[in-house]
């Protein structure tokens, strides 16, 4: 009489993992001899699960299967279902009107459709198909971030080749790319106000002169660009630079500005030199009065 | 994969000589494994599972003759195997094993959610069963202890088969219904996307 109670404790021991290891092993080899033990294993596993259900386990065993079960999916579903079918069974107590004759209960066991096995394997083959994608996908995820560190590297590296290329641009721009064996003359700055007429810086433009460089000193204070811009004293806009790059700190005091001779026209002209911030705002920084003169 | 696949065709050859009911016991015999591979505590049991029947599949396509007299012997040997790799993976990736087991062990909060979503599917499925079919799982599975077991037996009376066999059948009968309660779920996107068994309950009705 004792071998149900036994069989069926070794049967859940081994399910729910707390039958020692002798027992574990001796259900293990039994499975593998005859497999038909997997069907009395899994009418266990369906008892257990609607016992649980129905608060029929004891501490050990009810401690066991909520440690089991919730762990997976699959054995989170299915304990869920058992649950779900108490209470539905549980429930439904209107349903017990006369027990279902064998005609209907034949229909009820009719077997499985073999599409089922077929849906089955398929469905065996795409899990395994999903497994391998989700394994390129992975790879691709990972050499997707490398790239995208690499766009970014290169974005900045492009960002700063592009403002070097805009402030070079601005500044050739500003002075003019002078053709080779163009004459060029130079007038050096000073910032101030000069009460003679001799005192003040003096560009001497010869009708040969095509380019004037023009060296404005700098501020302690650098910016990231400046702009210069010409005006008679009246105020009437001469000529105005686009913005020029700063000029390496360590290799020149002061900002060379090339200007075209030909807008200079004989009198006095003041530059005025601004510094632009990075976010593009303009501060005036000095204005530099000099004479232009064209020897006639 | 197509019908005539020949690892597939073979698995089924080893199974059983009629084809319906070798896909029967394909079908029974996966759902088998993925609880053994459960029991074990393993976080993915069916991709355990898909190694077994690869496996078996390509020692048969090879050519390697089973002898048992059983088969499914024979998958439970090849899944304890599979197991014992698996527990040896697990031990090399130990951190990574245990995070995993950490994060999947802390889904009770889950389980009452998911309970609600497969009683709505539970009652989908039940709708498409045969009403006669419908009253037999419910009378089956319902009364608690003592009157439990009276009550199975008196049914097993009724209708003149063995307790046994009728424990039986209706383990194949809720087997097919917690499939269809599991697509259901899939189909709403409950919980993670675990396939189970996809079984088709239209083929009881």
């Amino acid at each position: 009489m004792s071998r149900v109670p036994d069989r069926k404790s070794a049967l859940r021991g081994f399910i729910l993992g707390t039958s020692d290891e002798d027992a574990q092993r001796a259900l293990d080899q039994e499975l593998a001899a005859d497999g038909s033990v997997i069907e009395e294993l899994q009418v266990a596993e369906a008892d257990l699960l609607d016992a649980y259900a129905a608060s029929e386990l004891g501490a050990i065993e009810r401690a066991a299967v909520e440690e089991i079960y919730p762990a997976t999916s699959s054995g989170r579903r299915r304990l869920a279902f058992a649950r779900a079918l108490r209470r539905r069974a549980g429930g439904d107590a209107g349903t017990r009107r006369g027990a279902p004759n064998r005609a209907f209960l034949a229909a009820a066991l009719v077997v499985v459709a073999v599409g089922g096995a077929m849906l089955a394997w398929q469905n065996h083959r795409l899990r395994r198909d999903i497994v391998g994608l989700r394994m390129v996908q992975q790879e691709w995820k990972r050499q997707g971030a490398l790239l995208e560190k690499q766009v970014e590297e290169s974005r900045i590296e492009i960002t700063r080749l592009s403002e070097a290329l805009e402030t070079a641009v601005g500044s050739s721009q500003a002075a003019g790319l002078p053709e080779a064996g163009a004459v060029i003359a130079r007038l050096v700055l000073r910032s101030g106000h000069f009460r003679e007429a001799g005192a003040m810086p003096t560009l001497e433009l010869t009708p040969r002169a095509e380019w004037v460089e023009l060296e404005v000193p700098l501020p302690v204070e650098r910016h990231p660009t400046y702009r210069l811009v010409i005006e008679t004293p009246e105020g009437k806009l001469v000529w105005k630079s686009n913005p020029i790059g700063a000029p390496a700190p360590r290799t020149a005091s002061g900002l060379v500005v090339r200007v075209p001779a030909r807008i200079l026209d004989a009198g006095t002209a003041i530059a005025t030199l601004s510094g632009c911030s990075t976010s593009g705002v303009e501060e005036p920084l000095a204005n530099y009065t000099f004479r232009v003169r064209r020897p006639r | 994969m197509s019908r005539n696949e020949p690892a597939f065709e073979k698995l089924l050859e080893l199974l059983a000589p009629e084809r319906e009911q070798a896909g029967q016991r394909y079908e029974e015999l996966r759902r088998g494994l993925v609880r053994f591979f459960e029991w074990r505590g393993c976080t993915d049991p069916h991709t355990l599972t898909d190694e077994v029947m690869d496996r078996v599949a390509r020692r048969v396509t090879e050519g390697e003759s089973i002898h048992a007299s059983d088969p499914r012997g024979y998958f439970y040997g090849v899944a304890r195997n599979v197991w014992r790799e698996s527990v040896k993976k697990a031990r090399r990736e130990q951190a990574v094993t245990s995070s995993v087991a950490r994060a999947a062990r802390n889904p009770t909060d889950d389980l009452d959610r998911e309970t609600e979503a497969s009683l709505a599917c539970l009652d989908r499925c039940l709708t498409g069963l045969p009403p006669e079919t419908r009253a037999l799982v419910l009378r089956y599975y319902q009364d608690h202890g003592i009157a439990r077991i009276e009550n199975r037996r008196r049914l097993a009376q009724t209708l003149t088969i063995e307790p046994g066999t009728l424990r039986i059948r209706m383990l194949r009968l809720r087997d097919r219904l917690e499939a269809c309660v599991t697509r259901c779920l899939d189909q709403q996107g409950v919980t993670d996307s675990v396939q189970g068994s996809l079984m088709s309950e239209e083929s009881d009705s």
